[in-house]
């Protein structure tokens, strides 16, 4: 029997402030080496924090309330002491440790329990090799989520990190492509559990479970005992090492932080958090399917809040299943080729709706139909409106399309004599030349029945 | 009257602010080698700060005055020693809230003052750079460890100076050189920028030869900052007279120099008949675990305020460099800290400190102010180091104020075997102190040669 549990940190996502957790440095991935630092976040002898930036401790009372977590009104401070060259204070300021007060707790989320949540500060960058320290990242806001040892496989752990981090994106509490470090616990058959520090993505998570439940195996079965201890991150080889064993341990001497006061959340401002959280991913995907929906389609559609939302309202004005074809291949097409977010695009929805209802009324060809949502993306007009401007509407006449069809027939009689003999592709083919011809806006049904109609005709005639 | 007479004259421009500028540096150039009050002398910033105010609009309530600072706050550009060879390789990177201040109100920082190593003292004796000598009684130390903050107060270095007071380190040298000193209450007064010894504990505070100077820099220094969240957020008061003035046998007990304590009550007496004072007496339970309350909580957060000091960055690492009672201070601290007291002592030490406030927050709603000794004993003799539990228990007058986290100033009050002696008074509120500090200053100067 396998017991797995995760420590996951995360970098919380300050859309609103832009800055670090005790100082108002700004928050920038791309900046030079120590250009944004003071005297907080590079520890300065006599430097004091800021209380704790607002937006990162409403992001982590969200992801608290998210993960079904009691959440403590106190918000208490400590300093956990290490000795590295990472660390300018000698010590990090974080919620968790000893005596400490999560923020969230006894929490559970798809069947995993919840045991806290918290809010810390991360330390500088350390360069080994050169000796470099970036104090950058300094004071970067960090969630800290500790799951129960609840996991019996590394499958089910991908799964549920990979579904956790879409529903921490759904509150923007998380960014998805911010990336995770993991402190992973393993422990098989009752063996004392064994600590993977600081493994950085879902696959190397994924890996240095596999490893380990082999090594912990080999171990046993070459006759030696597992023994509770921490191991390295893997290696380029994806190998772990021993670190420490637990008489060992670190003692990270926690004390409340004495330059801080007791934070108390005032009980409006929970409530008032918890009315904006949105319906979990996982509950959003078993509401589509029941609209429906594939499981691939209702998978996809709630993978992104922005998307799923939009789905939603759609879905109430026109057939759920052509909103799902629309949305997840020909909109999420048009918005990966944009190399923005969704919610970036600033998509007027009642046009796309519009669009849609032509759609399903059959007004326009599914050809215009794409051209029209491409546009769209680019300016906001209404579609209704052009197509009636342009002439782009739907033509459905058969004295009109009849037309076409005969001309088609009469200039590639070699496709006509390859349907004739079997081969329905040729038909596709003819089908092509007479959508070119209407500039996309024939009724592909109404042509297909046409050109059957004429080549038979022009048959029973010879 | 001295700061406010020199504080007229250099506002209406009578008395330059270059030329009282060139006279402090002149006497701190003769006088101050053997003084040793100023580690770090701010000769050619001082000027050019004196000749721009000179050129101003002579507006600011601290114009022209000059400000000696203690080692331990941040002056951007100047050594920030600590009075430890810890910080060799460290000058002040930014200004502490309290310079950013006084600059902003026209004053002038002479330079930096000596003190005991990392303010883990209370003679004076223990810096790296040499003991401080009490200018008005040589053969005495000048107390810490704001020992040259007093000193180039008493002597004339400078016309005021900021000290810091965990245990009593602005008190004690005040009383012991003669001059006035004042502890505000816990987050009056914000820490930004003043280096740690025990953070729930410290407070920068005023030293000055007079009420009035201690009054005015209390005034600048005061009030709400973001940079420290600790800073409480009531705005400061205008001074208020108090009413009420109480004795207490508690205090009275631990004097083990019973002339200061019979000069103390003396005083009381005579300056309650004077201002209408009422005199009421008030027992305390608990000011006898002070001293044992105390000495946990600065070892735990000394120890974490110094894990920066690693010799990564500022200079030599901390138990390296430093002397005996730090290397005490910190060695201890970690021993509680450890995961295996469970944070046993740290707790139990808060807790006693919170039964202390407890009790001064039930007393200063019967009186107003409360009047003790500043140290049970005279100035020890320099060199004549005390043992370290001696040298503790010489702080059991000043410790409970830190505890409670209340206020306390030390006006002089006579002489004892000509050696000064500072009539301490806690209060509830900082203009209720800095009223009844006045009163005894008034009395004094009328009484006093």
């Amino acid at each position: 029997m396998v017991k797995i549990g995760l420590e996951i940190h995360g970098y919380l996502a300050m859309n609103r402030t832009r800055q670090k957790l005790f100082c108002c440095c700004p928050i920038a991935a791309d900046a030079l080496p120590n250009t944004i630092v003071c005297p907080r976040c590079t520890g300065q002898p006599g430097s004091k924090p800021m209380l704790p930036n607002g937006e990162a401790v409403e992001k982590v009372l969200a992801c608290s309330l998210m993960l079904d977590c009691t959440v403590n009104r106190k918000l208490i401070f400590q300093r956990k002491h290490y000795d590295w060259p990472d660390l300018p204070k000698g010590y990090q300021m974080t919620i968790s440790g000893s005596y400490s007060h999560p923020v969230g707790e006894h929490g559970s989320y798809l069947d995993i329990g919840i045991r806290e949540c918290h809010l810390e500060e991360d330390p500088a960058r350390w360069d080994p090799e050169t000796g470099l320290v970036d104090y950058n990242r300094s004071g970067y806001p960090l969630i800290e989520i500790v799951t129960e040892p609840d996991f019996t496989s590394s499958e089910q752990v991908k799964l549920w990190l990979e579904s956790l981090l879409t529903t921490l994106s759904y509150i923007k509490a998380v960014s998805r492509n911010a990336g995770i470090k993991c402190d992973v616990n393993v422990s098989t058959d009752h063996h004392p559990r064994v600590e993977i520090k600081n493994v950085n993505s879902i696959r190397a998570i994924v890996a240095a479970i596999d490893g380990e439940i082999r090594r912990q195996h080999d171990a046993v079965t070459s006759g030696e005992k597992v023994f509770s201890h921490t191991r390295s991150p893997p290696d380029a080889h994806g190998m772990t090492h021993f670190m420490r064993s637990k008489e060992t341990a670190l003692d990270y001497m926690f004390i409340p932080e004495p330059d801080l006061p007791v934070l108390h959340i005032p009980e409006d401002l929970l409530v008032s958090i918890q009315k904006t959280l949105p319906e979990k991913p996982h509950l959003k995907v078993v509401k589509f399917q029941k609209m429906g929906l594939s499981p691939i389609d209702a998978r996809i559609l709630a993978s992104d809040l922005a998307l799923a939302e939009l789905f939603e309202r759609v879905a109430k004005v026109i057939n759920p299943i052509l909103a799902a074809k629309w949305l997840r291949h020909e909109l999420l097409k048009v918005v990966n080729a944009s190399e923005k977010a969704l919610h970036e695009l600033g998509l007027d929805e009642g046009y796309i709706i519009e669009l849609l209802q032509m759609v399903e009324k059959k007004e326009v060809t599914d050809q215009i139909a794409a051209q029209l949502l491409l546009q769209l993306t680019e300016k906001s007009f209404s579609p209704r409106a052009y197509v009636a401007r342009q002439g782009l509407g739907i033509i459905s006449k058969e004295d009109e399309l009849g037309v076409l069809a005969e001309k088609v027939i009469a200039e590639n009689q070699s496709a006509v004599k390859d349907y004739l003999a079997g081969e329905e592709k040729a038909l596709n083919f003819l089908m092509g030349k007479v959508m070119a011809l209407s500039k996309g806006k024939a009724k592909p049904d109404t042509v297909k029945m046409l050109l059957k109609q004429r080549i038979a005709h022009g048959q029973n005639k010879d | 009257m001295v700061t406010q007479e020199l504080l007229e004259n250099l506002k209406t421009g009578k008395l330059s602010c270059v030329e009282h500028v060139r006279t402090q540096l002149a006497l701190i150039k003769k006088e101050n080698p053997r003084i040793n009050a100023f580690l770090y002398v701010a000769e050619k910033e001082a000027l050019v700060r004196a000749l721009e105010l000179d050129k101003g609009s002579r507006k600011g309530k601290l114009f022209g005055l000059t400000l000696g600072v203690k080692a331990n706050i941040n002056v951007q550009g100047m050594p920030i020693s600590c009075a430890s060879r810890t910080l060799d390789a460290y000058k002040g990177t930014y200004n502490a809230d309290v310079i950013e201040r006084i600059i902003a109100e026209g004053g002038i920082v002479l330079g930096m003052t000596n003190m005991d190593e990392f303010a883990c003292g209370i003679s004076g004796e223990t810096s790296a750079f040499g003991p401080t000598i009490n200018p008005v009684a040589p053969k005495r130390v000048p107390g810490g460890s704001s020992s040259g903050s007093a000193a180039a107060v008493a002597v004339g270095f400078c016309d005021l100076a900021l000290g810091s007071d965990t245990g009593g380190s602005i008190r004690n040298p005040a009383s012991h050189c003669g001059i006035v000193g004042m502890k505000p209450s816990y987050g009056r007064v914000s820490r930004y920028g003043l280096i740690d010894l025990s953070m729930s504990l410290d407070q920068i505070g005023p030293l000055a030869p007079d009420t009035f100077g201690c009054a005015l820099l209390f005034d600048v220094i005061a009030g709400r900052s973001e940079n420290d969240p600790m800073t409480l957020s009531e705005p400061v008061h205008v001074q208020q007279l108090p009413k009420t003035i109480a004795l207490s046998p508690a205090f009275e007990a631990l004097c083990t120099d019973k002339k200061i304590y019979r000069l103390i009550k003396e005083k009381v007496l005579a300056v309650a008949k004077e201002k209408h004072l009422k005199l009421v007496e008030l027992d305390f339970r608990y000011v006898t675990l002070a001293v044992q309350a105390y000495y946990p909580i600065v070892y735990t957060e000394f120890f974490s305020g110094t894990r920066k000091f690693d010799g990564r960055r500022y200079g030599r690492r901390i138990e390296e460099a430093c002397n005996e009672e730090v290397l005490r201070r910190i060695l201890g601290g970690r021993i509680i800290s450890c995961a295996e007291h469970e944070g046993r002592y740290y707790r139990k030490a808060l807790r006693a400190a919170r039964a202390i406030r407890d009790e001064f927050e039930k007393a200063f709603k019967i009186v107003d102010l409360l009047a003790m000794p500043t140290t049970p004993e005279l100035p020890h003799l320099l060199g004549k180091l005390p043992s370290p539990e001696a040298a503790y228990a010489y702080d059991a007058f000043t410790i409970p104020a830190n505890l409670a986290g209340i206020c306390a100033g030390v006006v002089p009050c006579g002489l004892i075997d000509k050696v000064p002696v500072g009539l301490q008074l806690y209060a509830g509120r900082d203009h209720t102190l800095l009223g009844g500090m006045g009163m005894f200053g008034q009395h004094l100067n009328n009484t006093m040669p």
